[in-house]
């Protein structure tokens, strides 16, 4: 799902609108800043789907250090939603076994139906990822005092990133750039209610009409058949819905010059962060990365590669709406690079090496046992799980090894250009 | 009229000689009286009428060379024949069969198979590698689109006009982009790839034209 179907979809997730001043975007932006990016249109204060009730305050513990929770919290993603699920259903939990059952079902069966063994490296991995996620789970309960339940554990860590004090430059540059993730996210369910528009009905006419629409979904006739009278009453039934949904969308009234000023905000911020890019520091390069890729931050490491997104312009609804269009970086740069090609899927994995690398290359832990290569062995960003990559460097992986010539031909100079591209 | 006829068929069948003669001599290597046969049809004729091969044509009968479409025939029934089989459940299997066709394939040099082949030895869904994944390495989603694009310029080398600008599989490149608009096949690519790639383009056809003539 793209981040646009979840900002449309989000109001599940998110329990509570909530402003506050720490979460309030205006804040996000300071004076400097807004002049030095262009942003000509005012901020408008929406509610932010981020609430900062009851929120821990982690005394004694950094930012940085709560930001690291947050960081592992969104690796062990997929550890935690799958012990969840076996607890749920009373079943044992062993990750790694976990795991590997699970790749099965993108390696070829075997003709006679056997399972191959786990491979070496993926148990010790799997089993050290474990670990950690154990150990994260321990400070989640303590902080937030929470034994089973179902809440984000990475959105727990975030309100506190929200909320809490940043104290040196780094610090401060990440809580800046957590609160444009949020104002980002913010934004674009926004600007799409905005376009879908506010009801004008009353609250009874709008109970009214959803009544309506159960009571004819009631007379329908399940399985017509081929009986041509059943199926005749159903077209009918069908139709006078479909009148009903048109009355209910014309009752709604939308604000296009509004959701037009967001959407400019929101090109504004997408290009400001990209200024980011131009850090040293890999941890808040990866922060940067994702907004720029216009992608949920949650998976730190889907962000290498070519983003989903051509660009806000080209994004359904926002067509008319976008005066400066944004397009995401990985996607620019292969407009850069290669400005006629017409296949940008061939660009994919040799970009995402040659990003992986610059990131490795700017401190970013690339060993066998660092963030990176572990995500990529067990598939925590991309569901595609790369054997490859387990209890391997980067540079020494498998992954690596099997690039082409022509790969590693075209590496060498992306990771130059790349360099002159973010700005350093 | 009547005493002249001796003469002239002594002057005929002497013209005759001398042409034979010398034909052999610009071809030291078929000696006359021979028969140029396969090996096997070889063994069982001891003695044969005189065969001249003809200046400019392969040593090869039209007897040998009537096989070679049947095999070729049967490779491309064998492709069909097992896509046709395709199955979820035996899929390692079907993929080993595939590799084993494509090798086959690739030591005849038909391009054909090969590119029928290709086409379907590439698995989304199941981590299953290509034959020409493990020539030049690579992933597969990279190797597939190039796969194609040396295909069609092998195919182009023997077939010019498959790769004319008129083509209709350049119609959506020019709809992208109006400057990929009247280009041939492998202008476009000159266009589109970046320098490893056209690298990787060029090995890959290096690799599938190992056997053709």
């Amino acid at each position: 799902m793209s981040l646009f179907d979840e900002q449309r979809n989000d109001s599940q997730t998110h329990s509570a609108s909530m402003v506050s001043e720490q979460s309030n975007p205006n804040d996000a932006l300071s004076t400097k800043q807004k002049n030095e990016t262009d942003l000509s249109v005012p901020n408008h204060p929406i509610p932010s789907a981020m609430t900062t009730t009851e929120v821990p305050v982690m005394k004694g513990v950094s930012y940085l250090t709560v930001f690291r929770h947050y960081r592992q919290a969104q690796l062990c993603q997929k550890y935690i939603r799958e012990k969840r699920m076996a607890l749920m259903y009373h079943e044992s939990f062993d990750f790694p076994e976990h795991i590997w059952n699970k790749a099965q079902e993108n390696m070829a069966p075997n003709p006679d139906g056997s399972i191959d063994p786990m491979p070496e490296p993926l148990l010790q991995v799997a089993t050290s990822h474990a670990k950690k996620c154990e150990k994260l789970l321990t400070v989640w309960r303590e902080v937030f005092a929470k034994e089973r339940g179902w809440s984000s554990v990475e959105g727990d860590f975030k309100q506190v990133l929200m909320s809490k004090k940043a104290s040196s430059a780094k610090e401060k540059k990440l809580k800046e750039l957590i609160e444009y993730d949020q104002r980002m996210a913010d934004l674009f369910r926004t600007i799409f209610s905005t376009i879908e528009g506010t009801d004008t009905w009353t609250p009874s006419q709008i109970q009214s009409f959803h009544a309506k629409i159960k009571q004819l979904n009631g007379l329908r006739t399940p399985n017509p058949d081929a009986d041509p009278m059943i199926q005749t009453r159903n077209d009918e039934i069908q139709a006078e819905v479909n009148r009903l949904y048109q009355q209910y969308s014309e009752q709604k009234q939308s604000n296009k010059p509004l959701a037009k000023q967001l959407v400019a905000e929101l090109s504004a911020l997408l290009m400001k962060t990209r200024g980011d890019l131009k850090t040293v520091d890999p941890e808040v390069f990866l922060l940067a990365k994702a907004i720029t890729e216009v992608i949920p931050s949650d998976r730190p490491f889907a962000v290498f590669g070519l983003s989903n997104h051509e660009s806000l312009s080209q994004t359904p609804g926002l067509e008319n709406l976008v005066e400066r269009d944004y397009v995401p970086t990985s996607k620019a740069f292969i407009n850069t690079i290669a400005p006629h090609q017409g296949n940008q899927f061939l660009f994919f994995s040799t970009l995402k090496m040659a990003e992986s690398l610059y990131y490795c290359s700017i401190g970013g832990d690339c060993s066998a046992n660092g963030d990176l290569m572990t995500d990529w062995c067990l598939g925590l960003s991309y569901s595609k799980m790369n054997f490859e990559a387990c209890g391997q460097d980067l540079l020494e992986s498998e992954l690596y090894a099997q690039l082409t010539t022509g790969q590693l031909h075209d590496i060498n100079w992306m990771l130059t250009t790349l360099e002159a591209f973010y700005g350093q | 009229m009547g005493n002249k006829a001796p003469v002239l068929i002594i002057a005929i069948i002497g013209l005759m000689l001398w042409w034979v003669f010398s034909e052999s001599q610009h071809h030291p290597e078929v000696k006359f009286g021979e028969l140029i046969l396969t090996e096997a049809e070889n063994k069982n004729v001891k003695t044969a009428p005189v065969k001249k091969p003809l200046k400019n044509t392969p040593l090869i009968e039209p007897e040998a060379s009537a096989h070679e479409p049947k095999v070729k025939d049967q490779l491309l029934a064998d492709i069909q024949d097992w896509i046709d089989r395709y199955q979820v459940e035996n899929r390692l299997e079907y993929h080993n069969e595939g590799l084993a066709m494509f090798e086959a394939a690739h030591q005849k040099g038909n391009l054909e198979a090969m590119t029928t082949l290709l086409g379907q030895l590439h698995s989304w869904e199941y981590n299953l590698t290509r034959p020409d994944q493990h020539v030049i390495g690579g992933d597969k989603v990279y190797i597939r689109f190039l796969s194609r694009y040396a295909l069609r310029l092998l195919s182009c080398q023997t077939q010019p006009d498959q790769c004319d600008a008129n083509k209709p599989y350049m119609d959506s490149y020019c709809q992208q982009d109006s400057a990929l608009c009247n280009l041939t096949f492998q202008q476009y690519l000159d266009v589109a790839l970046t320098p490893g790639m056209k690298m990787d383009v060029e090995a890959l056809m290096v690799f599938y034209s190992q056997n053709m003539d």
